[in-house]
């Protein structure tokens, strides 16, 4: 069974592929919090429509601004680049709620 | 000042290769399938096709299993892959040149096994009949896909990787391995090598290969498919995301080694059998760790199910799937091969997961993710998948229903021996015997093809006819910005 000199080495480095992975995982806390990760799948679409409301915001802010300097206005309003949506930071506050 | 309140850039999820492949995976899959339909007539009725090479049982029936295998499956595997890592990584491809490429790439090689295998132009081994240019053509696809999934997930912007990731990605990883090592062989010319590696080597190498190729592409790589488009149509995360996780682990710990349960009562050494049998039987528990999973994730809804028949398709895909893989731990056991070896049960066993499990749980995703990518509300006609789902479900039970009868009846007519200890039948009485439920099956496989050509006009519908979503007024899909997560 020549074959297994082959077969049987190349299980062992997809084991040990697959330990380091696992472990990598782990490491980087990929399974710490796996009460909630399921939910993540349907964060999506309310995050995109949350993003094309701020992102239209914005373009409205920024076409007023424009429209206020163009008129020579001494004082613009201050600009509006708060349109990122941290995940990560909403989950801790929610879990600490 | 007011320059640097620059608007973001706006990221669109690249859905163009993903139409691209769902599109071909329907079309794939009544291709694939109505080649299945010829070969089952030809057994039935073996004259069907006298005198037409390239129309010949053994030259088809590869063309048959390539064609819904990697051209329907796999097609709809790397095309819904490509939809969830980037929704669940709020992310675009990454090198989507190269995803393109994976497009082009993939069907210009089903093309060459449409062309090939009429041909003759064959390696001999189950499921990797191609030969050594398309071996090659495959292998530079999927490292480019590699490369755009990987690279996918190394930017994406949320810290946690979704399960289905991990399923997908063990697939790629598992399918370049596998088709790499399998196909090792030396051109003696253009369509023609001969493999590295001969007799029992060869036939143990063929089978790491082939049970493999069922485990991460027809198991794991659905999985990963089950555990986006389940929670989606149900609108309720996974019932449990941990066993999801666990399961995941030990299944691929587990797999590698259950190939050699194909090569019972062979030139193959007895203890090496009986450890494909061994770990075939281990893999019951993480199987079913998935079935499981996927089902209760309907628990409290099952209403649901009386008027929603794209969630129909879904679970019943996944009780197909429990019922495959315990037939099939059982079907490794060497005293319960002893009988079913060689028979139609196997034909049987192979369908219950192919029609039930893959298929429905592909047809099923199909269904969810195809009006979303065209910008449609809905399916064009909801009455059609209602009519695809009941023809497909009783085509399946026609099939594999006939294929056990006629499995346990082959075995027992094979092993069964008169009283002066002589064969009490030959092979021709048994095969005479068989024609009924070939027929049967045949009719079992007409009625999921039809089912197949009612998706596939539905789905030109939906694309051409019906209704626009108005939501899709943002059609792309633009990426949701989140701030990349820290220490990634």
């Amino acid at each position: 069974m020549d074959i297994l000199f082959l077969l049987i080495p190349l299980s062992v480095i997809l084991v040990m592929i697959i330990v380091a992975m696992l472990a990598w995982a782990v490491h980087t806390e990929q399974f710490d919090d796996l009460e909630h990760q399921g939910e993540l799948i349907f964060e999506e679409e309310e995050l995109a429509e949350r993003a094309d409301k701020l992102r239209a915001e914005a373009a409205r802010k920024q076409a007023e601004q424009q429209e206020s300097l163009s008129l020579g206005d001494a004082d613009p309003p201050p600009a509006v680049a708060v349109t990122r949506v941290d995940l990560r930071q909403r989950k801790v506050n929610d879990s600490t709620a | 000042m007011s320059t640097q309140a620059a608007l973001p850039a706006t990221e669109v999820y690249n859905d163009k290769v993903v139409r691209q492949f769902t599109i071909m995976a329907v079309f794939w899959g009544v291709v694939g399938m109505g080649v299945g339909v010829l070969v089952a007539a030809q057994l039935a009725w073996p004259e069907l096709t006298n005198g037409i090479p390239w129309l010949a049982y053994g030259r088809i029936r590869p063309l048959h299993t390539n064609g819904v295998i990697f051209a329907f499956g796999v097609s709809a595997l790397i095309g819904t892959s490509y939809w969830v890592v980037q929704r669940t990584c709020h992310t675009t491809l990454f090198a989507p040149r190269l995803a393109a490429f994976t497009f082009w790439g993939w069907q210009l090689a089903m093309i060459g096994a449409v062309i090939t295998l009429p041909l003759g132009i064959t390696q001999s081994k189950e499921y990797a009949e191609l030969e050594w240019p398309l071996d090659i053509l495959i292998a530079v696809v999927w490292v480019a896909y590699a490369i755009v999934f990987f690279g996918t997930i190394a930017k994406r912007r949320v810290r946690h990787i979704y399960v289905a990731n991990w399923f997908y990605g063990a697939f790629i990883i598992a399918v370049a391995l596998l088709h790499i090592f399998n196909n090792l062989a030396v051109p003696a010319s253009l369509w023609k090598s001969y493999s590295l590696f001969a007799g029992v080597q060869d036939a143990m190498l063929q089978w790491w290969y082939g049970h493999n190729a069922v485990g991460f592409v027809l198991t794991t790589a659905f999985l990963g498919m089950m555990y986006y488009f389940i929670p989606k149509q149900v609108e309720r995360p996974i019932w449990s995301y941990r066993l999801s996780i666990v399961h995941f682990w030990a299944l691929i710990f587990t797999y590698m080694w259950a190939g050699p349960h194909h090569l019972h009562y062979t030139a193959l050494p007895d203890w090496v059998q009986s450890i494909g049998m061994v770990f075939s039987i281990i893999l019951l528990a993480p199987s079913w760790g998935g079935m499981i999973n996927g089902i209760m994730t309907i628990s409290g809804q099952w209403h649901k199910l009386i008027t929603d028949p794209v969630l129909r398709f879904l679970i019943v895909a996944v009780s197909f799937y429990g019922m495959a893989t315990f037939e099939g731990s059982m079907m490794s056991i060497k005293t319960v091969n002893a009988l079913s070896h060689y028979t139609d049960w196997t034909v049987g066993h192979v369908h219950s997961g192919a029609l039930g499990w893959v298929g429905f749980i592909t047809i099923g995703s199909l269904y969810w993710i195809i009006p979303r990518l065209f910008g449609k509300t809905r399916m064009y006609s909801h009455r059609a998948i209602e009519l695809h789902f009941w023809i497909a479900t009783i085509g399946i039970v026609f099939y594999i229903a006939s294929m056990w009868m006629a499995g346990v009846m082959q075995g027992l007519m094979w092993r069964s021996i008169d009283a002066d200890g002589m064969l009490a039948y030959s092979f021709v009485e048994a095969l005479a015997a068989t024609f009924p439920y070939y027929v049967v099956r045949f009719v079992g496989g007409a009625m999921y093809l039809t089912g197949m050509v009612l998706m596939a006009w539905n789905t030109i519908m939906t694309v051409r006819f019906a209704d626009t979503d108005p939501r899709a007024v943002n059609h792309p899909p633009v990426v949701p910005v989140l701030q990349p997560a820290p220490n990634t």
